[in-house]
């Protein structure tokens, strides 16, 4: 009698469980609000002062590139950036880094960190590292070159260098990109859904999985990283989270759709470490001081 | 007590207890039937297990594993899929493994071989999977390499585990020794985890944090491979001890063990609180999710992980005692409303980290206490498994559970990666580097490990399994082994001596009359409601009545339970169990020849005769749940009997274990030679094993005819127990006298050796060399002293306390006689009329 009121209690509290946990799967919401919602989320994107990305892009059939971007400061209770009395952010921090893979080429890494080592002395002043690492191959030995340059986070920020890293410069296509944009009827084809485009919501979650129509990028960005057969987007809590763009590749009997671009972005990040001058100037680790960098 | 006293006092119990392990550390000590070696072998071994362990959980598939998912970056949706593929195919593992725990007849024993064969593969397949490439791989491509190993890892996996545990099980069949070796065994290993988790995230600075691929290369596989090293000191310097009849061939039908499992109420129980274990865990990542993404100090997140590490040892500490104080079932409900209370408290605190490691610390404790207690547990169910299906079975337990667990598990295993994609943890975990989503997380993990609290708690409620019915559990198995061995002419002292003190025992527990408890009640009502005695002498009064309960209770809770004992000795006193006998005497008493020689009808016919002339005779009528039981006897006889003609075509003919030994004793000194036994072995296990499978169900009735004669000449047993005990003293003498003798031979060895040394030395040196070594003669015997004294003084102690029990056993039998002088025989006949009400007595 008791293993069987043992099994209907747990029967009854799994169902219960089970229950809940199926009310919070995926419900299917409209391109429109799913449309206003990445637009609100693109919108604080291009605003941020502090956010990390990470990029992966596979596009190039050779070669793979990984971009970490982390610029950091210190923020207030509710996450807002804070500024000293010269208007200027504090414990400004920088960090880029760029990974190349090749299938023919050694891997190649670039690190830059910009910004004051933690516990700095008064009056001490920020500087710039960057390294420039090249592994062994054939020909060559592994190549490391190291070098330092005065400079604060805000001039690397706002460089021309940068430009081209911000998360401005990543995500200012979607801003151009409209519903007239989306192909709403693609097809098996075109899409994972045979219904075509997908938006669905769950909780925090808005996932939008769509085909854009090739004359947006004829018109507005020919280059634009959005290009491929298929995009993934998710909007999390109202803030653009991850972007993936899917290639359709057919092998005959076999097709798939490849992860070519994948883009995920936050805006808070990890700790930026800044190496101490005292660390830069050791003789194993030291950086040649130079006149530019960037 | 001052402090001088009480520091002589710790001293001498430091000493004795150090003289205690050294004098046992090759011999068990009174009483117990491991020495200290091997319960050291164990201990060391887990902290090895403990180590590869470490390692296989870097691969556990679930979505907040770090490596898996921040490393390698596999979704977490993609996580619990490979953990369903893995659950599924685990189905068939578990037959897998079932059948090597259950059917393997290696040298070593039953669990100690699948340690070597185990964590050895483990740790290889794990470091070849640390070294792929993941960086350059695609993301399909890192999904098939990690679903590729982790099949692997899963099969090795419960091996290494189950046979740790299987060890504990089996390395005493004496319970509270099982508990203390258990004790011992936790508190060593728990030294590993706390180990490991202050050296990974340390040296993971070097490497690049714990999410770095070059942490898992050069920090964790060197310690696996040490792991490996240590869980080889328990394959080497363990034993098996299992209770069964000496002839007794461990051979169990998987379905039909499974079969068995499903009426074990603890099993369930025990089963149902593990279905809804998962959402109590998910909060299991916080702490760690706080250091990588809030606090970014892996320094202190080793240092915080020690500190939380001592939890474990404070609870293994503490298990035992509130084991004693407070019983299984109080312990298992105090555990999991205890994590309720500290779950809430975390939940209001996560903010606070200081605060929230405070809560965690204690709830940490709470669950570590399961580390010893579960596997207690799980010992007493297993050993009521043993009680009820009469054999011995540990592999079973795996596929039972998993058939009735995997799709259950499968079904709630989508529930914490369905809430973490809910709330936007999808591939991208960088977004925990964000306080307001940490925040959020944070909050909803917490109230799903709320929930899952208080589903957990509720199963416990049932569970009704105090020590005193263990005890009784382990002394029918006890009665059982002795009478097979008795059946079998090849009873050992050991065996005699144990089997007759249970029995003497339960026949004092149960010649021992307690007061009514009721009457007691009433007697303490009516001097609560005197007004007119003096307050001190009521509380003088009250108190001693309330002992006099307690005794009582207690003295009526043991009676209770030795009934499972009385029922097993006088089972044949039973009509059903008589009508099976006589089943068993009309099939079995020719023989098995001639029972497979039979034709099924006729046998048919000849049983019902028998039976219903039995029934006739005593004027007996069978209940429908007698029949059954009845008739699924002789179907099962029936079974093996079809199958003797089919599988042996009419020339059936007994079988013995001579060839199958003859094959275990087959040399195997060079390469050849353990060749050729090892297919003599496979030879003959197959012949055997098929033999044995084939006439299970003829043995098992066979074997009520034996009982009974067993049963009936128990005096004969009972003759044979002052002989025994002369031959168990005989036999420790004779193991203390070659002790010493070996002890006196090393020390001759040395001092021949030292003469020699010393004459080759010169003078000058040699005579500082003689003062040296006189001095460390005077300390030496100085040691000797004090290991004297303090041995004396616990003795001393410890007769104290033996002194005062028999004291207050006096105190008690008089009270009882006090109670019988004053008590008229009329209420005695009202307060028996009482209890057939529902009072509390037998």
């Amino acid at each position: 009698m008791k293993k069987k009121a043992i099994i209907i209690v747990t029967i009854i509290v799994l169902s219960i469980v089970c229950s809940l946990t199926l009310t919070s799967c995926a419900t299917i919401i409209s391109p429109e609000k799913a449309f206003d919602i990445l637009q609100k989320g693109v919108q604080e994107a291009l605003d941020a002062t502090y956010y990390f990305y990470d990029e992966v892009d596979n596009r190039n059939e050779k070669e793979s590139i990984n971009r970490k971007v982390n610029i950091i400061g210190k923020v207030d209770g509710e996450n807002n950036a804070m500024q000293d009395e010269n208007k200027e952010y504090i414990d400004y921090k920088a960090s880029l880094y760029e990974k190349t893979s090749s299938k023919k080429a050694p891997t190649h890494v670039l690190d830059y960190k910009v910004g004051l080592p933690d516990k700095s002395e008064e009056g001490a002043v920020p500087y710039l590292i960057k390294r420039d690492a090249t592994d062994k191959s054939k020909d060559q030995d592994r190549i490391e070159i190291k070098t330092r340059k005065e400079m604060t986070t805000k001039q690397f920020v706002e460089s021309e260098f940068f430009a081209d890293y911000s998360l401005y410069s990543k995500v200012k296509d979607l801003k151009m990109l409209t519903l007239d944009d989306i192909d709403l009827d693609a097809t098996w084809k075109q899409s994972f859904s045979k219904e075509g485009a997908s938006f669905t919501g769950q909780m925090y979650l808005v996932s939008m999985k769509f085909v854009i129509k090739p004359e947006f990028f004829e018109e507005h960005c020919p280059d634009s990283t959005l290009k491929g057969d298929m995009i993934h987007i998710e909007v999390v809590d109202g803030k653009l989270n991850n972007i993936i763009v899917y290639q359709y590749v057919s092998d005959g009997s076999i097709t798939t759709f490849d992860e070519v671009y994948r883009f995920s972005t936050v805006y808070r990040g990890p700790k930026v470490q800044i190496p101490k001058l005292s660390d830069l100037e050791d003789e194993k680790d030291g950086y040649t001081i130079v006149e530019s960098i960037i | 007590m001052n402090f001088k006293q009480t520091t002589k006092k710790a001293k001498n119990k430091a000493i004795y207890f150090g003289n205690h392990i050294s004098s046992h550390w090759n011999r068990p000590a009174p009483g117990h039937e491991a020495p200290y070696r091997e319960v050291a072998a164990y201990s060391v071994g887990g902290m090895g297990k403990e180590m590869i362990m470490y390692m296989v959980y870097m691969l556990a598939l679930n979505a907040s594993t770090i490596f898996l998912g921040s490393t390698i970056g596999i979704k977490p949706m993609h996580i619990q899929t490979m953990y369903t593929i893995v659950t599924i195919l685990n189905v068939g593992f578990v037959f897998v493994r079932a059948f090597l725990f259950d059917n393997m007849r290696l040298k070593m024993g039953k669990f100690r071989p699948m340690i070597m064969l185990s964590a050895i593969p483990l740790v290889a397949i794990i470091g070849v999977m640390f070294f792929l490439e993941f960086d350059v791989m695609t993301y399909k491509e890192k999904l098939t390499a990690v679903i590729a190993f982790v099949i692997c890892v899963e099969f090795f996996k419960p091996i290494l585990l189950e046979a740790f545990v299987g060890i504990g099980h089996v390395i005493t069949s004496n319970s509270n020794e099982r508990t203390n070796i258990i004790t011992i065994y936790s508190i060593v290993y728990s030294l590993a985890p706390t180990l490991t988790n202050f050296i990974v995230p340390l040296f993971s600075e070097f490497t690049g944090g714990l999410t770095s691929i070059d942490t898992y290369r050069y920090v964790i596989l060197p310690m696996a491979l040490f792991g490996v090293v240590l869980s080889l000191v328990t394959v080497l310097g363990t034993k098996e001890r299992i209770v069964t009849s000496r002839n007794y061939v461990q051979k169990v039908n998987v379905f039909k063990g499974i079969k068995e499992v499903y009426r074990n109420k603890y099993w369930w129980i025990i089963n149902c609180a593990g279905w809804v274990a998962f959402l109590e865990g998910a909060a299991n990542t916080l702490l760690l999710w706080m250091y990588v993404y809030g606090v970014q100090d892996m320094v202190e997140y080793s240092m915080v992980t020690t500190v939380l590490g001592m939890s474990a040892t404070i609870a293994m500490v503490l298990t035992p005692i509130l084991l004693k104080k407070v019983g299984n079932k109080n312990l298992l409900l105090l555990h999991n409303s205890m994590n309720i209370v500290l779950i809430v408290a975390m939940l209001f605190t996560f903010q606070i980290p200081y605060l929230f490691i405070f809560f965690l610390f204690f709830n940490l404790l709470f669950n570590y206490l399961a580390l010893i207690y579960g596997p207690v547990i799980h010992g007493e169910m297993r050993d009521y498994q043993h009680y009820l299906s009469g054999k011995r079975m540990d592999g079973v337990f795996g596929p039972a559970s998993s058939m009735i667990n995997t799709p259950i598990i499968i079904a709630t295993g989508y529930i914490i990666p369905i809430a973490y994609q809910s709330f936007g943890l999808t591939i991208n975990y960088n977004i925990l580097y964000d306080p307001s989503f940490r925040n959020q997380m944070f909050t909803v993990l917490l109230v799903m490990s709320i929930v899952g609290a208080v589903l957990n708690l509720v199963p416990f409620f049932f569970y009704d399994f105090p020590r005193e019915m263990h005890v009784n559990v382990v002394r029918v198995n006890n009665l059982r082994a002795m009478i097979g061995d008795y059946s079998d002419d090849c009873l050992q002292p050991e065996r005699i001596k144990r089997g007759v003190d249970d029995h003497r025992e339960v026949m004092r527990i149960n010649s021992i009359e307690h007061e009514d408890i009721n009457e007691l009640r009433k007697q303490l009502r009516l001097l609560n409601a005197d007004k007119t005695m003096a307050k001190e002498e009521k509380k003088n009064q009250s108190k001693q009545i309330y002992a006099r309960i307690a005794t009582a209770k207690n003295i009526a809770h043991k009676q209770k339970h030795t009934m499972l004992y009385l029922n097993e000795f006088h089972k044949f006193d039973i009509e059903i169990n008589k009508i099976k006998l006589v089943l068993a005497h009309e099939l079995c008493d020719k023989g098995i020849e001639s029972f497979s020689g039979r034709d099924a009808l006729e046998m048919k016919e000849s049983v019902a005769k028998a039976v219903g002339r039995y029934c006739a005779d005593n004027c007996v009528v069978l209940t429908p749940k007698e029949k059954r039981s009845l008739n699924a006897q002789f179907r099962g006889v029936l079974r093996s009997h079809k199958k003797m003609n089919k599988v042996y075509d009419g020339n059936f003919k007994r079988m013995t274990m001579d060839n199958l030994n003859e094959a275990i004793a087959m040399p195997e000194t060079n390469k050849e030679e353990e060749k050729a036994r090892k297919i003599a072995l496979k030879r003959e296990g197959s012949i055997w094993s098929k033999y044995i499978n084939i006439t299970e169900n003829y043995r098992d009735t066979k074997m009520l005819i034996k009982q009974k004669i067993a049963m009936d000449n128990f005096a004969e047993i009972e003759g044979m127990y002052e002989d025994s005990i002369l031959s168990i003293e005989d036999g420790k003498q004779k193991s203390i006298i070659e002790e010493q003798e070996r002890k006196a031979k090393v020390v001759a060895d040395y001092e021949a050796t030292e003469k020699i040394r010393i004459e080759e030395m010169p003078l000058e040196k040699q005579e500082k060399y003689l003062i040296k070594k006189e001095k460390q003669n005077a300390r030496k015997e100085q040691m000797q002293k004090m290991i004297e004294e303090a041995v004396a003084t616990e003795k001393k102690s410890a007769e104290a306390k033996k002194q005062k029990k028999l004291e207050m056993e006096e105190n008690n039998a008089k009270h009882i006689e006090t109670f019988i002088d004053q008590t008229p025989p009329s209420d005695i006949k009202d307060d028996a009329t009482d209890d057939s009400k529902g009072g509390e007595t037998l």
